[in-house]
């Protein structure tokens, strides 16, 4: 069949066998939840089913149904975040151990070899060292994280939505990201911190 | 300012304009403070990767649909085909 002419079409009969992996994968990205994820591809092809007459043809088959798939991701993640919600941050024992009382670096960052060829933050080595430093983020921590990169809105906007203070989002940013940093400075950069 | 609210301010200036008062105190911390400023500079390609590690949809998975729900799913799909044909 010749599509190159025409706007493209939808073949939902064919959705699960072209797009079933590609969408899980998509999903389980960022909510790190196989149940979650399966759930998630299904409630999206059900609704792209229910939708196909808006379809427009003015993107491909899979980015529109990537659309409806990445919509419902956003949905479980801020309701996963207002789910786990606390007024207040709690105190976060490993954050507050990165500093001495008086609000020093208990272990100085040091430089990271990133000049070293294989240490650049790139490739397949390097995904996996970040994906597993993403899987140790305490998950409401960790969905607040993805959410607001995946999200396009502003971090106020993200506030709103998962019932979070600024204040409140900023501080889980803020421990994701601590995080992020010192398990890839052991991880990839193979350094402790602070050591000469 | 401490090491611990420049790493604070360091963290939020990635999601929001940080007030004048703020970025002058960071922007001075920063200038004689050598592991802040490696931090930043660390933090930033921290937060860089990882926002383009969560926007890639590979992100380095190979998991797959389990079959039993791909069963499921074209059975339900073709059920409502046939339902609106």
């Amino acid at each position: 069949m010749d599509r190159s002419a025409a706007a493209p079409t939808l073949d939902p009969a064919t959705w699960v066998d072209a797009h079933g992996d590609y969408l899980y994968r998509f999903a389980l990205a960022r909510v790190r939840d196989c149940d979650a994820a399966e759930e998630l591809v299904q409630d999206a092809l059900l609704a792209a089913l229910t939708a196909r007459h808006t379809f427009r043809g003015r993107c491909s088959e899979r980015s529109w149904l990537t659309a409806i798939l990445k919509r419902k991701a956003v949905d479980w993640l801020r309701a996963e975040v207002r789910r786990r919600a606390t007024r207040e941050p709690p105190p976060d024992r490993w954050a507050d151990a990165q500093f001495t009382r008086g609000g020093k670096w208990k272990a100085k960052p040091d430089e990271w070899s990133a000049d070293d060829p294989g240490r650049e933050m790139t490739g397949a080595d390097f995904r996996d060292t970040l994906a597993a430093c993403l899987e140790k983020l305490p998950p409401r921590v960790r969905h607040a994280f993805v959410l607001r990169h995946i999200d396009e809105a502003a971090a106020e906007d993200v506030c709103d939505a998962v019932g979070a203070s600024a204040n409140n989002l900023w501080v889980m940013l803020h421990r994701a990201r601590l995080r992020l940093w010192r398990c890839l400075s052991v991880n990839w950069f193979g350094e402790e911190p602070g050591t000469p | 300012m401490t090491c611990r609210r420049a790493a604070e301010l360091i963290s939020w200036e990635l999601d929001t304009d940080l007030p004048l008062h703020w970025r002058a105190g960071l922007g001075f911390h920063t200038l004689v403070c050598g592991a802040c400023r490696r931090f930043r500079r660390q933090l930033g390609a921290v937060d860089e990767a990882a926002a383009e590690f969560v926007a890639d949809p590979r992100a380095g998975i190979r998991a797959a649909l389990p079959d039993e729900t791909k069963d499921n799913l074209r059975a339900v799909i073709a059920a409502r085909l046939e339902e609106d044909s």
